[in-house]
């Protein structure tokens, strides 16, 4: 098959992100969805395509690395690229990741479905990154009721912090940009929140209220756009070495029909 | 003098660098070995001769040919005087912060077509007893005689502890049954030269091994690294390694025997091996099986590998938080390795380190916790390392203390070890060279000034710790 720009367009900056070391990622499409989960599975993007274009009528899969042209087909388990200069033709035969297009799609829809009582909604705009230092590992969510998000980075090599917040226009605030409850610090690596900006200039973040949730969801502004949806897994300040799966959110469904095994849940 | 205890630094560090969540499982088949391939089989065509020719350049799998070495890091280290005994393309205990594996691996099958069936190797016994027969004379040299000579020559004449077991482990299965370190150790007990081991086996606690280190009037030492108690951790980062009760036996064995048994944490690994239940059960074992002495350090700079990371992640640890808190930030790594030091001190424990930012609380000049121990049996040292130079300003309190002092003191004791070797020790003198070596890290020392041969250094005991500052400043 060959793609249209758009999807070009995304794994143009997929590879572009796996070039410059920032998110090492695998590319998966299916039907009208491509989704990008990078190697530590700490970030997965979705991007939903348009009615107008063209679906992946096969689940594909390929390393972003891997990725050199945009005619490709999957022939015995391997994706194949296919480009050509002058009279010669290239083929590029690349064996597949191990997770499917259709078990990262599980995976998304895993922590897809938010219940918005339990997470706080900000904005921020790529402006922000030049604000923030690349080379500093984390970058650091925090807030307090009433009060606006701030992203803390600390230099563990030189001891300084930054701090940076939304700057008060004649001392008002847009009135979404008021938190109503407190954040608890929680942090993201610093790569992975410069990566997301690669795609969107201005992203919606849906971030854990205290206490509720330990991922980040984000999405487009402009969906007319791009639309994109993607999940965050946060870093947590506890005293646990072990690497563990965020919690997946429990579907509302099962909430709403089962309020007391909720209650024993402790949610 | 760190003023916090190390639960409250600990709790600190846990608020400044996070631990990672991730959306599933991220365990990989990644080696930490990274192997490079080479074509098998290869020819190329001679032109000249007009027939295909065979192109392989073989490693040498039955011997090693190597033989005694300063390390080079000895511009730093007190106890740099090596002897190789066995080598291998991996060592068995497969230690998954083990980096040396994965360079060695490397770089063999990069170089060498046959690397992958050279099994373990040794070094030929008997040609390094026939080298070191001829270099027995140079002890009885006059002082001044042996400060005119260079490299091992000189280490060996000045009777610096000599170390087996530094790039590979020598107490493996096989060695048990060749015998090759034993037939090394039972030389040195002959010849009288003081010899430190460094360890993961239990072997070295069998009788024949116990024998050859007790009967060694010189002094025979054995550092036996243990980096936690746990079990679970043990078997997960030390999958093929003795466990820890299997080590315990070991040093039971000889302590018993007299032989000075110095545990090692090397590496420490911020919240993994410090679960405070695990660092009780290890001081109270380690005391009880005659362990007085602890040497620590923290992880080093040249782990951070992806492969070494994915064998973390696997064994289902977060090494970039370890990693960032306990090495990558030394300030951070540092008070936290000098307070975690500090609870094996109260407990009575003689403890030191390599990290330079601890080196002035060592309770011994020699980081390897054996100074007291050979120097009483007539063993000297490499005076002329960063370590040691650290050691020397903090004697002199309060005084501007220059090069030429220290180089003076250097050469009363025999000198440094080459020409090279007083370069770059002078050159990290005054800040330069490989700053990972620098005593400049050390707590407490401050440039007060400069002379011809360049800065002056000062130690004061109330200066300020610039590793706890930063956490204060932090948090």
């Amino acid at each position: 098959m060959k793609i249209n720009s758009t999807v070009e367009q995304i794994f143009a900056h997929a590879v572009a992100l796996e070039q410059s070391g920032s998110l090492k990622n695998t590319i998966y499409a299916r039907s009208n969805k491509v989704f990008i989960l990078n190697y530590d599975h700490t970030v997965l993007l979705r991007f939903k395509l348009r009615k107008s274009e063209a679906l992946f009528e096969h689940p594909l899969s390929f390393r972003a690395n891997d990725y050199d042209s945009n005619q490709f087909h999957e022939e015995d388990g391997k994706i194949v690229f296919t480009s050509t200069a002058g009279e010669y033709v290239k083929v590029k035969k690349c064996s597949t990741p191990d997770l499917s297009a259709n078990e990262v799609e599980s995976l998304y829809r895993r922590y897809d479905k938010i219940d918005p009582e339990r997470f706080e909604e900000i904005t921020l705009d790529k402006t922000i990154l030049t604000l923030l230092e690349r080379n500093l590992s984390h970058t650091e969510f925090v807030g307090k009721k009433g009060g606006t998000i701030k992203l803390v980075q600390r230099n563990i090599y030189s001891g300084a912090i930054i701090e940076v917040q939304k700057a008060e226009v004649g001392g008002l605030l847009a009135v979404n940009e008021v938190l109503t409850d407190d954040i608890e610090p929680i942090a993201i690596k610093t790569q992975d929140l410069m990566a997301m900006f690669t795609f969107q200039d201005v992203l919606k973040f849906w971030l854990p209220k205290r206490g509720k949730g330990d991922f980040i969801k984000l999405e487009s502004i402009n969906k007319a756009k791009r639309d994109m949806e993607g999940i965050i897994a946060c870093c947590i300040y506890d005293e646990i070495i072990e690497v563990k799966e965020a919690t997946a959110p429990v579907p509302i469904v099962e909430k709403l029909n089962n309020p007391a095994k909720m209650q024993r849940r402790g949610k | 003098m760190i003023k916090r205890d190390y639960w409250e630094l600990r709790e600190m560090v846990i608020k400044l660098v996070p631990r990672m969540t991730v959306l599933s499982n991220t365990r990989k088949k990644v080696s930490a070995v990274k192997e490079k391939g080479r074509k098998k089989n290869y020819q190329q065509y001679n032109l000249k001769e007009g027939e295909w020719r065979k192109q392989e350049r073989l490693l040498n799998t039955e011997e090693i040919n190597s033989f005694l070495e300063i390390s080079l890091r000895a511009q730093a280290c007190p106890m740099p005087f090596n002897m190789d005994i066995w080598d291998g393309l991996t060592c068995p205990f497969r230690c998954a912060y083990c980096y040396a594996n994965a360079f060695r691996a490397s770089l063999y099958t990069a170089f060498f077509d046959n690397s992958r069936t050279m099994g373990y190797r040794h070094c030929n016994p008997d040609y390094y007893k026939r080298e070191l027969d001829k270099m027995l004379p140079s002890r009885d040299l006059p002082l001044e005689d042996k400060k005119e000579l260079s490299g091992i020559y000189k280490a060996f004449a000045l009777n610096i502890p000599v170390r087996m077991g530094i790039r590979f482990e020598d107490f493996l299965d096989a060695e048990g049954k060749q015998g090759v370190s034993l037939e090394m150790l039972n030389y040195l007990a002959d010849v009288k030269y003081p010899v430190m081991i460094n360890t993961k086996s239990d072997l070295v606690g069998r009788g024949d091994y116990v024998e050859a280190l007790s009967r060694n009037t010189a002094g025979g030492a054995v550092h036996v690294t243990a980096i936690t108690s746990d079990s679970t951790i043990t078997k997960k980062l030390e999958p093929g390694a003795p466990s820890y009760e299997k080590r315990l036996q070991g040093i039971r064995n000889m302590t018993e025997a007299g032989i000075r048994v110095v545990a090692r944490i090397e590496p420490y690994l911020f919240l993994l091996t410090d679960k405070p239940e695990d660092v009780k059960y290890y001081m109270d074992s380690m005391w009880d099986a005659g362990v007085k002495n602890i040497t620590f350090d923290t992880y080093s700079y040249t782990a951070q590998n992806q492969g070494i990371r994915q064998s973390f992640l696997n064994a289902g640890y977060d090494f970039d938080r370890m990693f960032l808190a306990g090495c990558d930030s030394q300030p951070l790594g540092s008070v936290l390795l000098g307070a975690f030091m500090q609870l094996f001190r109260d407990y009575g424990f003689s403890c030191s380190t390599f990290d330079m930012g601890n080196a002035p609380d060592n309770d011994q000049d020699i980081c390897c916790e054996v100074g007291d121990y050979f120097g009483a049996k007539g063993a000297t040292f490499n005076n002329g390392s960063t370590v040691m130079a650290t050691r020397y300003i903090k004697r002199h309190e309060g005084e501007a203390i220059s090069w030429s002092q220290f180089k003076l003191w250097v050469d009363l004791q025999g000198g440094f070890l080459t020409k090279d070797l007083e370069q770059n020790v002078h050159e990290l003198w005054n800040l330069g060279g490989n700053v990972a070596y620098s005593h400049s890290w050390a707590t407490g020392l401050q440039p007060v000034g400069r002379d011809e041969y360049g800065i002056l250094w000062k130690w004061d005991s109330k200066a300020v710790d610039y590793r706890e500052k930063l956490v204060e400043e932090l948090s």
